[in-house]
């Protein structure tokens, strides 16, 4: 028989790799969540969850955090990325580096050194955990906002800016009717890289916050880490959903995607 | 090759099956020497991170010792946590391992759970832990009883003891002037004035301990009497019973299933719970690893600590800060926990091995060993750990094995007590040298004409004297300014019967040093104020409710305020765009009409 090359064929490395480490994953996730210690088909850790008021709000406060940390990044990150993009101000790529240059170094270890930098200039990790958790949260996405923003920044049509001035719009106007509008796929996709890793995120809280900030993340692995995996897979599905959900309405707001087909 | 695998291991425990099955595969180290008893056997064996001599510097390398004595190949696996270890021995196939080491309640747990199986005969199996390991703590072993198949059984009968140790607080001891008083009591975490300074453990069987101890200390009356009897200087042995038997008692869950029993239980989470979260309120944070060195540079100067980590960062500290810093440790007197840490046999393991592997480490040489590296406390007890013990801490009897050395540049000198006199050893020796003998040792009995620093040791009279002036010639031993008369720190209730004859089992610790010593090896006194944690049973996914409620309390009214105005505002905007389309929409109809027209 002849073998005949496909061009499907070549996709296959990539789903036996999708099939092993995501779809097998979510149903082992799956799999805990409904079921008990003795792996029977069970319901007792959906109604443990909504049983006690303080799952939900862990999950509130990991919302609150995330909204905060979403905001806080795009408040700091545009204009920065707008001084990044704009060759007047920027002549050399060295100042994109340095923003982006602590992303070279492991997250883990950073947070470690954020730790002791912020007790040293007097801000107590303890004491204000709150505050340098926020700091710790938005000094680790900053990133993540700067790159895609800065990306749409640069293919900004630059006619069309000016083209506003010429209709008569002022730099205000400029700024809220064209500009945005146009970068609008850099903010969403921004926001999304900041928003969802912060509601699972529990590294950063927990060493900045000498574990008093307790996001969903950290309770899942409070869970896991006193082996009730059932309960801990629960909770995973459930931010699984709620990042499911908050992928679905970005991508409704993202008109920049288009064109997509399938890998068969 | 072998080191690289065992590397690895340790980063990911997915690895820990395909690797497994290379190792098994992997038939290139075994000795050819068939004459050796275990020849071309593996055994596979379960620990926790750094928790036995491993060949680092200069430290002898059991593992491999073993191996070449025996002929067998070893195959070592370490964990972090016990719910690690027992999530991934859970997920192993049976016979997977050989011998795993873990703690207390979790031996009890995997007793009950039949996951692993009791030794035969522990005397014939391990003699020296028969006749080495220490009475006194053993018997904290037999102490652990464990409901199983209509029968109690002890859980001495399933574990081999390793190291051992209390649950206590490491404090920074000049930080207030009232703090040595302070910390003998749980209050302290409490206490305001050590606001935000104190650091607890992010795990909730240590953490439990704390705000059971603060309530029944403040609450109940009758623990406060059965407490005054105990900690007179004159409380008989029964006092100290009566006290560490209420302790138990108090530690313990009622698993007799009634209901009265069950509401009790519960009543005892719910005390926790609300002692935890006004705790939480007072301290700095909760720490996994951190507070070791938090303590050592001074972001935290309370911290709760398991003793062996106390003596590691008094250590530290006295090597790193030495002058600004002085660590002590105390359990509080209301009472904490006793901890201790031991070798099982897994189901399907092969139990030769493991035992002869359990012997070979009993042996106080090896113990000693890895007392040494490990820095915790051992079960035990004989001459090499007594004499590794004085070594550390200060001047005891002479031992006859013991290779006494001095050292001018390393400074080392050390110290015996022989007929009732201080001697110092001037040459270092082979062992089982006198110290009248002359070449050897020199006497260190007072002499007025000399002088003498702070630190320094003499005897007189049979008694031992530290000098506690910084200086001093001509003195008096009864100048209680100069000298202070060393009591010494007896551990024969741990000690006797295991030292050669006519050995005593007291230390007389180098100054500045006698709250290490009692850190490393609590007097009964502390040990009677200690209760064992037992297994949580039906009851630990309460307690684990209970512990993420304590670490997640908070105060909510900013967190609802604030997502109710993000919500109103999110749905605010979209209103707003809504009705702003619709009005354009209708402009450019209206516009359209109107050109039409």
């Amino acid at each position: 028989m002849k073998f005949n090359f496909k061009r499907k064929y070549l996709s296959f490395p990539y789903v036996l790799f999708l099939i092993l480490f995501v779809v097998i994953p979510v149903l082992f996730i799956v799999y805990y969540a409904f079921s008990n210690k003795g792996g029977h088909l069970s319901f007792q850790n959906l109604v443990k969850f909504f049983s006690d008021s303080t799952n939900v709000n862990v999950l509130i406060i990991s919302f609150v955090y995330a909204i905060i940390n979403t905001v806080c990044c795009l408040l700091i990150g545009y204009p920065l990325a707008m001084i990044l993009a704009n060759k007047k101000l920027n002549k050399s790529t060295v100042l994109v580096m340095m923003f982006v240059m602590p992303m070279w170094i492991n997250f883990v270890i950073r947070t470690g050194a954020t730790r002791d930098l912020l007790n040293w200039i007097g801000i107590s990790t303890g004491a204000n955990s709150t505050l340098t958790t926020s700091i710790g949260l938005v000094y680790n996405y900053l990133p993540f906002v700067i790159l895609p923003l800065y990306t749409t920044m640069l293919k900004m049509d630059q006619s069309q800016i000016e083209a506003s001035a010429d209709l008569g719009a002022n730099k205000v106007q400029t700024f809220f009717k064209v500009i945005i509008p146009m970068t609008m796929p850099g903010i969403v996709s921004a926001a999304t890289m900041v928003f969802m890793p912060t509601l699972s995120s529990y590294v950063i809280s927990d060493i900045l916050s000498e574990y008093n900030v307790v996001l969903f993340g950290s309770y899942i692995d409070l869970y896991f880490g006193q082996a009730d995996w059932n309960f801990g897979s629960f909770m995973a599905l459930i931010m699984l959903i709620l990042i499911g959900i908050s992928v679905y309405i970005t991508r409704k707001f993202d008109r920049g995607e288009q064109g997509r087909r399938s890998i068969w | 090759m072998k080191n690289k695998i065992t590397g690895l291991l340790v980063v990911s425990s997915l690895i820990t099956v395909l690797a497994l099955v290379s190792c098994g595969g992997n038939n290139e180290d075994i000795s050819e020497d068939l004459s050796k008893p275990f020849a071309g056997k593996t055994l596979t064996i379960y620990n926790c991170d750094d928790y036995i001599s491993s060949g680092d510097e200069d430290y002898k390398d059991v593992i491999a010792e073993f191996e070449n004595e025996t002929g067998c190949t070893i195959n070592y696996y370490t964990y972090d946590t016990n719910e690690t270890m027992y999530n991934q021995f859970t997920l192993q196939k049976e016979g997977t391992y050989d011998l795993i080491c873990t703690s207390d309640y979790m031996i009890q747990k995997m007793v009950k759970e039949d996951l692993i199986v009791p030794f035969d005969d522990i005397a014939t199996q391990v003699p020296n832990y028969e006749q080495y390991a220490s009475q006194a703590i053993r018997s904290k072993l037999r102490d652990m009883e464990v409901q199983k198949d209509d029968k109690v059984v002890n859980l001495d009968s399933y574990a081999v003891g390793y190291m051992w140790g209390t649950l206590g607080l490491i404090y920074d001891s000049e930080y207030t002037e009232t703090i040595q008083e302070d910390v003998k009591s749980w209050n302290i975490l409490w206490d305001s004035t050590y606001k935000d300074v104190i650091s607890l453990k992010n795990s909730m069987r240590d953490t439990y301990v704390v705000g059971l101890m603060h309530h029944y200390s403040n609450e109940d009356e009758y623990f406060n009497q059965l407490k005054e009897a105990y900690l007179k200087d004159d409380a008989s042995q029964a006092d100290l019973d009566a006290y560490n038997n209420y302790i138990q008692e108090i530690f313990d869950f009622k698993l007799d299933g009634s209901s009265e029993s069950d509401k009790e239980n519960k009543e005892k989470i719910q005390i926790v719970k609300e002692e935890l979260i006004s705790v939480k309120k007072n301290i700095f944070g909760f720490e996994v690893d951190s507070g070791k060195n938090d303590i050592i540079t001074g972001k935290i100067k309370i911290n709760l600590a398991w003793s062996g980590d106390a003596c590691y960062s008094i250590d530290t500290a006295i090597e790193e800060r030495e002058g600004e810093l002085n660590l002590e440790y105390y359990v509080p007197d209301d009472g904490g926990n006793i901890w201790y840490d031991a070798w099982t046999l897994p189901k399907g393991g092969q139990v030769d091995l493991a035992c002869a592997f359990l012997d070979y480490l009993s042996s106080p040489e090896n113990a000693a060993v890895n007392m040494d590296y490990v820095g915790y406390t051992p079960f035990i007890v004989g001459d090499e750990i007594f004499d590794l013990t004085a070594n550390w801490y200060g001047p005891a009897s002479y031992s006859s094995t013991y290779e006494y050395c001095y050292d001018e540049e390393e400074e080392i000198q050390d110290y015996c007590i022989y007929n009732n006199t201080l001697y110092r050893c001037i040459q270092s020796s082979e062992g089982g040298i006198l110290p009248t003998n002359e070449d050897y040792f020199e006497s260190n009995e007072f002499n007025s004409s000399e002088e003498y620093i702070e630190g320094d040791m003499v005897s007189f009279n049979g008694k031992i004297y530290t000098c506690i002036a910084e200086s001093t010639i001509n003195s008096s031993i009864n100048d209680e300014e100069t000298w202070l008369e060393n009591e010494g720190y007896d551990l024969s209730y741990l000690f006797s019967g295991s030292l050669e004859e006519g050995k005593s089992a007291i230390i007389y610790p180098y100054l500045g040093i006698e709250n290490k010593l009692s850190c490393q090896y609590p007097d009964e006194k502390t040990v009677a104020r200690c209760g064992i944690m037992n297994d949580f049973g039906t009851y630990n996914d309460a307690v684990i409710i209970m512990w993420g409620q304590v670490r997640a309390y908070t105060n909510m009214v900013p967190y609802y305020t604030l997502l109710s105005v993000v919500v109103v505002a999110v749905l605010g905007l979209a209103i707003y765009s809504l009705i702003s389309k619709k009005l354009s929409a209708r402009n450019k109809r209206n516009l359209t009409k109107k050109s039409m027209k």
